[in-house]
């Protein structure tokens, strides 16, 4: 009996302490600066003070109503705005218009709301009464009107930046499929996942990160797909980021991820809204950050790396078996160099006699061993590749001509290198580009069995891979395991890793993340013919 | 949790392939040898099934008390790191059979610092890396079949009755101790699983997936091999080295050897595990991963220190392990259980009287 009330009374202090708490969470990020003040001349004084003299800060001083009595400033920022918005829907209808609505009605100024419902032909129009409000605004393109004898301003809705357009992304290219990929605005990027998703449930959470640059971030996730549980961490671990500057989404991946040590991404990005929404249907949350087109989406697994837009576009059998070549080209590109390092210093016997031969023929006039040999074209072709990514694309092209001569050719018929190596470092190559997100580790990788390989043979590669199945083993997305489906073993979701089952078999949303809302499909999708009777 | 077993059960007896003394009739001591170890499965289904969440030590310190308890467990917790010992050792040795210049204890150590990481992970993570390696394995099963197909002949599995009964049973007896009765290990980590109600399920299926593997494989090697067999230090890997198909594809060994690589790491860990966490639990740490690494460099040295050559080694599994470690695998857990059952039963009277 007691105890009921002794519980009762702990569950309301806790009650108490959550309000309390919940008040002191809420506190600061209602910053009650300082208010503006009825008298324009003083709050432009301020706001002149405060922005400093920049010349792409436009103060714009008009009188306009009865007599021109109202005394009146336009402040914004050149180059964000749509002047035709201010001109046409603002300066306009407050000037000319307003005659003939003081004609109409008996018009008086009494407050702002007037010149908000019944002038200003403007979409998005708001009442702010505060210094830190103005600066915001008007800093993120929007234009705000002052008007003398109130301590209010409207805050008019004009941004017009200049933007790319949406164009084919660079990275993820299709031959089937949208072309259409992110941008750096942000408004477009929401607005290009709505298109893909028309569902109420679609919902996007906005907040403000990074002291100075004050960036934009949205995270978006379908409400009953997503778990809530997700979607909080997600929240939770981009409200504890305090720095100065959010530059790319990037440096909220690096902020937010779950291994910072580790080679391998446990955070996956997009350019491409169809991936994006993809990643959401399937029960992820997506990060979008003004100024980028890379869209972050969490959990990521391992096998993400594997999976493209297009293997859901294209008929199951060829998806399937590209699937298997990105996995075969995946462990090519880090094991190739290290196998032939190893087979050549270790492991001869392994290679047929034949080809031995030849080989032998060809590695007797090279100076160095296969370990030198196979970090040193590494490391040159490394070198291009970075050469060829950054210089301007004119002189990027005379840079790779000159890297393929140079390494083609001079350096077999200088001695330096043999002709296999050649070959090795090249499939290497061609086959890491398969795999694009996971081409980072996959480089490291590659050095330190080449390495382990020169070292310990066989012995070392395998110690090598197993290290590292250890740690993928190891690692977790967002609480979700890295390697699933495979470990755990989750054999439904087998149908999507390494083939791509048709379609209509895939009922269910991947069982860890879309744990939510199990059924994607109804069952009976099968397509066939109509019956005959 | 049954890759797990499978796993370190699979361990070294790919390498070691034991039972093939038995000669022409080995392949059936795999089978037998399981039946002759039932009895050990079945205690350590008891013992875990009576007190479940709650690791071997600890059982100990119910059923014997807190000192008796304790003696106990030290004696099986020595058994085990020994074990471990003679794992590593085992795979230290077969690596330099390949890479003859290399010295044993470089393996030695890598080896054991990838099992110390392995173990500081945690038993989640062991679960999922042996899972992945025991699928591996068992793909590799298929394709070591369709490469030594062409040196197999079936005759060699004739005549079963080649020995005498006494060395059968004795050959049956060597798988009995190595490898099945080491699922005593088990009863350490059988508390980590999931779902407590699968655990008879996924011992007995483990253990009737090593015992196809193994025969399957010395089907192999029997078969593969004739009488060449008794001369092979490492059977399975003889046979492994033995393909050659159009001379394109030969002496795949490397491949193999690989394979038995991961199966060792995996074995050793688990071992290392419940070394660990039995030292954990007996003198109440807070958590097992501060002793991982100090074991694993005793269990190194040990492994590095114990015999001399790898010779010494076979002598030493054949003339003394096979004795020495029945002790532990199932005199102790026997002793062990028939307490624990004696007390309940006096207890279940006492109860009665009283009642």
């Amino acid at each position: 009996m007691f105890g009921f009330f002794k519980k009762k009374a702990r569950a309301m202090q806790l009650h108490n302490l959550n309000a309390k708490e919940q008040n002191r969470q809420n506190a600061p990020q209602k910053p009650a600066g300082p208010a503006l003040s009825a008298n324009l001349e003083e709050n432009l004084k301020i706001i002149r003070n405060t922005l400093g003299q920049s010349p792409d800060i436009i103060i714009r001083k008009f009188n306009f109503g009865p007599q021109y009595s109202y005394n009146a400033a336009l402040v914004f920022v050149d180059g964000m705005v749509d002047k035709t918005i201010i001109n046409e829907n603002i300066i306009k209808p407050l000037m000319y218009d307003m005659h003939i609505v003081t004609g109409e009605h008996k018009f008086s100024l009494d407050n702002l709301g007037d010149l908000r419902n019944i002038l200003l032909s403007v979409s998005d129009v708001r009442n702010i009464t505060l210094f830190d409000e103005v600066f915001k605004r008007s800093l993120y393109g929007n234009t705000i009107l002052l008007l003398d004898g109130f301590a209010a301003a409207l805050d008019i809705d004009t941004k017009g930046w200049q933007a790319r357009s949406v164009q084919e992304p660079s990275v993820e290219k299709v031959v089937r499929g949208p072309r259409e990929g992110f941008t750096e605005n942000m408004r477009f990027n929401t607005a290009l996942l709505r298109r893909k998703i028309l569902n109420p449930n679609m919902t996007i959470e906005q907040m403000v990160i990074g002291e100075q640059t004050r960036t934009n971030v949205a995270v978006a996730y379908l409400k009953g797909v997503t778990s809530p549980e997700l979607v909080e961490e997600v929240k939770a671990r981009l409200s504890r980021i305090k720095t100065d500057a959010i530059l790319e989404s990037g440096y909220i991946e690096q902020f937010i991820e779950d291994a910072p040590f580790s080679i391998f991404s446990t955070v996956g990005n997009t350019e491409k809204p169809d991936i994006a929404a993809a990643r959401i249907l399937e029960g992820r949350a997506a990060i979008l950050v003004d100024g980028t087109p890379f869209v972050l989406t969490v959990p990521m697994l391992f096998i993400e790396g594997f999976q493209a837009a297009e293997d859901y576009y294209s008929r199951a059998y060829y998806a399937s078996f590209v699937r298997l070549i990105r996995f075969m080209a995946f462990f090519l590109s880090i094991l190739a160099p290290a196998v032939y390092v190893s087979l050549l210093t270790y492991h001869q016997e392994f290679i047929p006699t034949p080809l031995l031969i030849t080989m032998a023929l060809s590695v007797q006039g090279t100076p160095f061993p296969a370990l030198v040999e196979a970090l040193l074209m590494g490391v040159m072709f490394e070198i291009l590749r970075e050469g060829g990514l950054r210089l301007p694309q004119q002189v990027g092209q005379a840079v790779s001509i000159v890297g393929a001569l140079v390494i083609g050719q001079a350096a077999v018929q200088a001695g330096l290198v043999d002709q296999t190596m050649i070959i090795v470092i090249a499939v290497t190559a061609v086959s890491s580009f398969l795999v694009v997100t996971h081409t980072d580790a996959a480089t490291l990788l590659r050095f330190l069995l080449v390495l382990l390989a020169g070292a310990l043979g066989a012995f070392g590669i395998v110690i090598g891979l197993l290290a590292v199945l250890v740690h993928l083993a190891s690692l977790r997305s967002f609480g979700f395991p890295y390697l699933a489906p495979v470990a755990p073993l989750i054999i439904g979701d087998l149908k999507d890793s390494f083939i791509r089952a048709p379609l209509w078999t895939m009922i269910k949303r991947p069982q860890l993340i879309g744990n939510r809302n199990p059924t994607r499909q109804g069952e009976h999708l099968k397509p066939a013919p109509p019956e005959k009777n | 949790m049954t890759a797990l077993i499978i796993g370190s059960m699979l361990g070294s007896s790919v390498v070691l392939s034991p039972g093939l003394n038995a000669g022409s009739a080995s392949w059936l001591t795999v089978i037998t040898g399981l039946a002759m170890a039932s009895p050990m499965v079945w205690i350590v289904i008891k013992l875990t099934g009576d007190y479940p969440g709650k690791t071997l030590v600890e059982i100990n310190d119910v059923i014997l008390g807190p000192l008796c308890g304790k003696i106990f467990s030290f004696m099986y917790l020595w058994y085990f790191f020994h074990l471990g010992a003679i794992v590593l050792r085992d795979f230290g040795d077969f690596m330099s059979t390949i890479m003859r210049v290399t010295p044993p204890s470089v393996f030695l150590l890598i080896t054991t610092a990838l099992v110390a990481y392995l173990v500081r992970n945690g038993i989640e993570v062991m679960a999922r890396c042996s899972l992945i390696i025991v699928i591996f394995s068992f793909l590799l099963l298929p394709l070591v079949f369709i490469l030594v197909s062409n040196n197999i002949d079936l005759a060699n599995l004739l005549p079963i009755n080649s020995i005498g009964a006494g060395e059968f049973l004795k050959a049956n007896y060597e798988v009995t101790i190595f490898p099945f009765g080491e699922i005593i290990v088990f009863t350490m980590i059988i508390k980590s699983a999931n779902d407590y109600s699968k655990i008879k399920r996924s011992i007995i299926t483990a253990l009737a997936l090593t015992c196809m593997f193994g025969t399957i494989f010395n089907v192999y090697v029997i078969s593969g091999l004739g009488n060449n067999l008794a001369t092979a230090t490492y059977p399975g890997y003889e046979v492994i080295r033995r393909v050659d198909i159009f001379g394109i594809i030969t002496r795949i060994d490397v491949v193999g050897a690989t394979a038995d690589l991961a199966l060792g790491v995996l074995k050793a860990s688990v071992i290392l595990y419940a070394v660990a966490l039995g030292i954990a639990q007996i003198f109440k740490l807070r958590s097992y991963t501060s002793i991982v690494l100090p074991l694993g460099t005793l269990m190194f040295l040990l492994s590095l220190i114990q015999f001399n050559s790898s010779i010494e080694n076979f002598i030493f599994h054949e003339r003394t392990y096979l004795y020495y470690a029945v002790l532990f695998q199932a005199f102790l857990p026997a002793l062990t259980l028939t307490i624990d059952r004696i007390k309940k039963a006096l207890a279940g009277r006492t109860a009665r009287a009283s009642a």
